[in-house]
């Protein structure tokens, strides 16, 4: 073991981190707002740090909320979620299910295959697996219950598909770690369409091979005139994920830049091409983004106290001591990791997680010649998967709602895809190239 | 309830949302305008990037305020609607006082972030760096109207539900 400090404080920060993390993991359940719940459990730190021989400033609470936020990067943010809630004001959503509808309806798997196909599409647009779950849910799941599918399979369907939403840009998840991992967002946008794809594909053979087992149905084939005009006016919403994946190819803008171009973009569609955006629509959306946002960058300023503190008490080091002395092999540590974050993603939200852990795990991992890019990937992949796992699910709780069956049943109702997903993740674990490909090809 | 303090309630709810949707708008026109003044003249304001991340910090700390405020936060509410109303209440009492102190800390270290920053002034916008620290503080008075009225409402012996995830969806 390195001793960074002291030998009491050795033995009392882990202890103090535990006690920590009880109380951080008991707020939450109890019902405290997860912001605040994360701001007190480092409160506590902070508090019972006083007795020990390395007390912290409580000084340190205050300022790491301000700086944690207080960044160009994140600041893309805000914007990718405006243009999101333009985008769905001006009517996209049913836009790009029609597209979908139009391209996969007719083949085996029917409704489960526009729902997968929508959301692709859907996470080319938003950054988020909740919006994309809770838009393309709420028209496809009434849709499919009236078609005969059960309101589980529908809902389950939905919930793993909207996994894709984080991994494909733009991504909210992403933009964050990047900012906190100090990887570049465009690497990581970049790094994330072909394992979304992936993704993709393996939930759509899922598709069609359950819909043959179980005799599911298919739609009719549009007239090709209907087709036609549902693939006109699809594409056009798809130019905001071009805009953002060009930009950044080709070394136009940032991706902060490239959010505020996609928001001038998604108003141009809106006003000029859909003629549906009224400017109480714009104002509405700009609202609804603003606070969606602050509520967001609360539980990460909050979070980012719990980053100060792990650096300043030295926990990084302690945690990877650990880890070491388990093992030395990164693969052997990758069976770890993703253990541990798809058991704490069941229990917590993503955010909060990624940003408390990064810090540690990332110095860790690279250390042992794992490439960052990969590892983000591996990991955002994990705490989605978490938001689709019982017992606590933001994802499950969404679809829960909309499809009116509990969150168990939407579970079990989407466990085949789940089964794609967790191969998909070891697939992707393993096989680094498929994520790096192309941030080698075109960025490197 | 009064409603005409219900009225006034929503009506101040309402500007301070309009406000920070505005203060998007703006600092998306600002990344813009840069964006722009860049690439197609090369010359980029000085204030590119420091002005907008400004804006965003305020947008944070006044918008988690205001969005608190009318019920948009994230909360997990599954394990605390199966607690009988007694033990419930107390519970619920307990966190909210946590909760207040940890607001109080927020204020009360802000103070002196906010004496050692003012009289530097950044060199991208000539604005004191104060101004950035100011954002949170403020926020953290609107988070505790938050938590006075929270608190009130359960000592009227009605239910916290200020932001839960099982109703609003987030």
């Amino acid at each position: 073991m390195r001793r960074v400090c002291g030998d009491d404080w050795n033995r009392a920060a882990p202890m103090l981190l535990t006690i920590a993390i009880i109380l951080l993991f008991m707020f939450v359940l109890l019902g405290m707002d997860i912001a605040y719940a994360i701001g007190v459990a480092a409160l506590g730190f902070i508090a019972m740090s006083q007795f020990a021989d390395r007390p912290i400033d409580p000084v340190l609470f205050a300022q790491s909320m301000t700086n944690g936020v207080d960044s160009y990067a994140l600041l893309a943010i805000p914007m990718f979620v405006f243009a999101g809630e333009l985008m769905t004001k001006c009517g996209v959503t049913r836009r790009l299910i029609n597209f979908a509808a139009s391209l996969v309806a007719h083949r085996p798997g029917g409704l489960a295959n526009v729902g997968i196909t929508g959301n692709l599409f859907m996470a080319g647009i938003s950054g988020s697996a909740v919006a994309d779950a809770a838009a393309t849910g709420s028209v496809l799941i009434p849709e499919m219950k009236r078609r005969g599918y059960s309101s589980r399979y529908a809902a389950g369907v939905i919930s793993a598909a909207a996994t894709m939403a984080p991994i494909i840009p733009p991504s909210i998840m992403f933009i964050l770690l990047a900012s906190i991992a100090n990887i570049s967002v465009g690497e990581l946008f970049i790094a994330g369409i072909l394992p979304g794809l992936f993704l993709y594909v393996g939930l759509i053979l899922m598709s069609g091979f359950l819909a043959r087992r179980r005799n599911l149905p298919t739609e009719p084939k549009m007239a090709s005139r209907e087709r036609w005009s549902a693939v006109r006016s699809g594409l056009l919403p798809l130019g905001a994920p071009f805009i953002i994946v060009m930009t950044k190819v080709l070394g136009i803008a940032t991706p902060t830049e490239s959010a505020a171009v996609v928001v001038l973009y998604t108003l141009a569609l809106g006003v000029f091409v859909y003629r549906e955006l009224s400017p109480s629509d714009f104002l509405a959306a700009a609202v609804g983004a603003s606070l969606t946002t602050a509520v967001i960058m609360m539980t990460v300023a909050t979070s980012q106290i719990f980053g100060s503190i792990a650096v300043l008490a030295g926990l990084g080091t302690m945690i990877q001591d650990t880890l070491l002395t388990l093992s030395q092999n990164p693969y052997v540590l990758f069976i770890i990791v993703n253990i541990a974050l798809l058991m704490l993603g069941t229990f917590l939200d993503p955010l909060p997680l990624m940003l408390i852990l990064s810090p540690i795990l990332f110095p860790l991992m690279t250390s042992l010649g794992v490439d960052p890019i990969h590892l983000g990937l591996v990991m955002v992949l994990n705490l989605v998967m978490g938001m689709v796992t019982p017992p606590i699910g933001l994802n499950l709780f969404v679809m829960s709602r909309i499809s009116g069956v509990g969150i168990i049943d939407v579970f079990l109702g989407g466990l085949p895809y789940y089964i794609v997903l967790w191969t998909c993740l070891i697939v992707l674990t393993y096989v680094p190239a498929i994520t790096l490909f192309l941030p080698n090809l075109l960025l490197r | 309830m009064d409603t005409r303090a219900n009225g006034f309630a929503n009506r101040v709810r309402l500007v301070g949302s309009v406000l920070c949707g505005t203060v998007l708008v703006v600092f998306t026109s600002l990344v813009l305008y840069s964006v722009i003044m860049r690439y197609f003249f090369g010359a980029p304001p000085m204030w590119g990037e420091e002005l907008p991340k400004l804006l965003f910090v305020w947008m944070i700390f006044v918008g988690a305020g205001f969005a608190y405020l009318s019920g948009a936060n994230i909360r997990m509410t599954v394990l605390i609607d199966r607690v009988p109303k007694k033990p419930r209440r107390v519970i619920e009492l307990i966190m909210h006082l946590i909760v207040v102190v940890m607001l109080l800390v927020i204020l009360w270290y802000s103070v002196p972030i906010y004496q050692l920053t003012r009289n530097f002034d950044s060199l991208a916008t000539g604005l004191s760096e104060g101004w950035k620290y100011l954002a949170l503080p403020i926020g953290a008075c609107l988070l505790l109207i938050n938590e006075f009225i929270r608190i009130a409402r359960i000592l009227r012996g009605e239910p916290d539900r200020s932001g839960s995830i099982a109703d609003k969806g987030h």
